[in-house]
């Protein structure tokens, strides 16, 4: 009996490609604070979180996920906006991680073969669900102020159904 | 000099018109294509318009289309800033009107040297 | 945390001591995004403890490590413009007119670092004189080897081509591979790269239309500028050019040299044709 060979495709997405973009976008934006620091395990987060997404949209559909321990999300929108105040507005840290979303986003895209335009970013309490047959492509845990962002990539195999963003938008 | 930013993230806005008023612009905002259009019509003319991609209501692309559709913004330098990175988007941005364009993420640094190519930095720095 | 003032202070005056240039207030963010590889790789938690460290304890390698993150600005694509243009508009169309019987330009770039310079250089001549048939060749060279296989390579990652590249030139001569960006083959082809101390001999270099020599000059002493000026000058042919740095000139070092201004660029053309 022959076995069913499993994708052949190659991994047009991996963790080295997610962990220079995010290098990158911290480089850029964030480099008046702490550095991010990778980890070289995955850690979970218990708690609460905050996650923005965006979806790719064509051949290879998926979903960029940043989630970040609640109590990180204001100080790190502080740092993008470079306001001194940790306090701000739920809009406006719903903004700022939207915005990191974004960034990833649009470049994990360009690593994607005839992918669509970017969807906006959700943001949400609760990580996406994506299609059952998608899978984690990339990831990356990194700490910063001693708390814990984890950014994800995950995409369809070719022929699966788009992964649906149903998180709640706030 | 005058800018418009067009960018429906507000933290986006903030970094890029923060940016430009460090260097001599005064700022106006708008958080999607079709808003932009609205100051356009409103106010005197920018010398630059800075554009995200994917907003709400009305795309980049199409803000720059209908921009360069009009003779009367002529003189309005488009540059697009946005995450949108494949070869074939930056090909259709300048294919579209687009003058310049600055991929996210990008330093101040970056953002002052795209300008200094279009002739549109208020101070000229000597090397 | 962002930087205070007083270490934003401390490293504008050691900058300003050890290579005369200025940094405004205002830079701090170009001072923070530049020590970040540094910050990283001494083990800091962010570029403000780093500085700081330094600042309590400061030991010349650290101190001259800053200085250059801070002031090596080579990571740019035709850095400051006004050369570039000075070089396609005036430059090349002279020199068109000088070697219309050989129809072959030679262009060296003798501190080329990571090849922007060399391919920047490249652009212009391929959209101008190679679509004319023309022949030309840029020889890039730089004292680090390191430098010289990346510039080789031809590859950049986005940050570094946000740096002053025009969007029309880099759609035309980079392609994406992965999370970076490709010089295409036929630039590539214009450009050779190899690792030379400007200290050392020249002689198998060849001879040279145009010699970009920016912003190195200043790391060496007089003597030494001297010597690389006279032998810079030897491997220029006649009714060559030179291109120093902005804030660049060969008063007072050299005086074997015609100094032109095309708008607000010096152009530097060797005295009695370039010969001893």
């Amino acid at each position: 009996m022959t076995e069913l060979i499993e994708d052949l495709e190659p991994d047009y997405v991996e963790d080295e490609a997610l962990a220079q973009i995010v290098e990158q976008m911290w480089a850029s934006y964030f480099a008046h604070v702490e550095f991010l620091l990778p980890s070289f395990e995955p850690h979970d987060i218990d708690g609460e979180i905050l996650c923005a997404s965006v979806t790719i949209s064509g051949a290879r559909p998926g979903i960029v996920t940043v989630s970040v321990e609640k109590g990180v999300a204001s100080p790190l929108a502080a740092a993008l906006l470079q306001e001194d105040d940790d306090a701000l507005p739920a809009e406006d840290v719903y903004d700022a991680l939207g915005e990191v979303a974004n960034i990833v986003g649009g470049n994990i895209k360009a690593l994607v073969p005839d992918a669509g335009p970017l969807g906006l970013p959700v943001v949400s309490t609760a990580k996406p669900l994506h299609g059952s047959s998608g899978r984690l492509a990339a990831r990356l845990d990194a700490n910063w102020r001693g708390q814990w962002l984890t950014f994800e990539v995950w995409l369809a195999g070719a022929g699966d159904t788009t992964p649906q963003n149903t998180g709640q938008e706030h | 000099m005058r800018a418009l930013v067009v960018d429906d993230s507000r933290a986006m806005r903030k970094i890029i018109a923060g940016a430009l008023r460090k260097l001599g612009y005064e700022t106006v905002e708008a958080a999607d294509g079709a808003e932009a259009l609205k100051v356009l019509g409103e106010g005197p003319l920018p010398d630059l318009a800075t554009v995200d991609w994917n907003m709400p209501v009305m795309d980049g692309l199409t803000f720059v289309t209908q921009v360069r559709a009009n003779r009367e913004y002529r003189a309005l330098t488009l540059m697009m800033v946005t995450t949108e990175a494949e070869h074939g988007q930056i090909v259709r941005a300048l294919a579209a009107g687009a003058h310049e364009y600055l991929i996210k993420p990008f330093t101040v640094e970056a953002l002052e040297e795209k300008l200094s190519l279009l002739g549109l930095l208020p101070e000229v720095s000597q090397a | 945390m962002a930087l205070t003032t007083a270490a934003f202070d401390w490293v504008r005056t050691l900058v300003r001591k050890e290579s005369a240039i200025v940094l405004e207030p205002g830079k701090e963010y170009l001072v923070e995004s530049r020590l970040v590889p540094l910050a990283r790789a001494a083990g800091a938690t962010d570029v403000s403890a780093y500085v700081d460290g330094i600042r309590l304890r400061p030991d010349r390698r650290a101190t001259t490590a800053i200085v250059e993150a801070l002031t090596t600005n080579e990571t740019s694509w035709f850095r400051d413009g006004a050369p570039f243009q000075a070089f396609s508009t005036s430059v090349v169309p002279a020199l068109k007119q000088a070697r219309a019987a050989t129809r072959s330009l030679r262009i060296w770039s003798a501190a080329s670092s990571t090849g922007q310079e060399a391919y920047s250089l490249a652009m212009g001549l391929k959209d101008g004189v190679v679509s004319e048939g023309w022949r030309a060749e840029i020889i890039g060279t730089d004292i680090s080897s390191e430098v010289v296989e990346k510039a080789k390579a031809g590859r950049y990652s986005q940050l570094e081509m946000n740096r002053g590249l025009p969007a029309p030139l880099l759609v035309r001569h980079f392609t994406r591979v992965g999370t970076q960006w490709q010089v295409n083959d036929d630039l590539k082809r214009m450009v050779r790269f190899q690792q030379l101390n400007l200290t050392s001999s020249y002689a198998a270099l060849g001879q040279f239309d145009v010699v970009f020599l920016r912003n190195v000059l200043i790391y060496f002493d007089l003597e030494t500028k001297r010597d690389i000026l006279s032998r810079v000058r030897k491997v220029i042919k006649p009714g060559g050019y030179m291109f120093l740095g902005g804030a660049e000139t060969t008063l007072g070092v050299d005086d074997n040299w015609d100094r032109e201004l095309i708008g607000r660029v010096s152009v530097h053309r060797p005295k009695n044709g370039g010969q001893a």
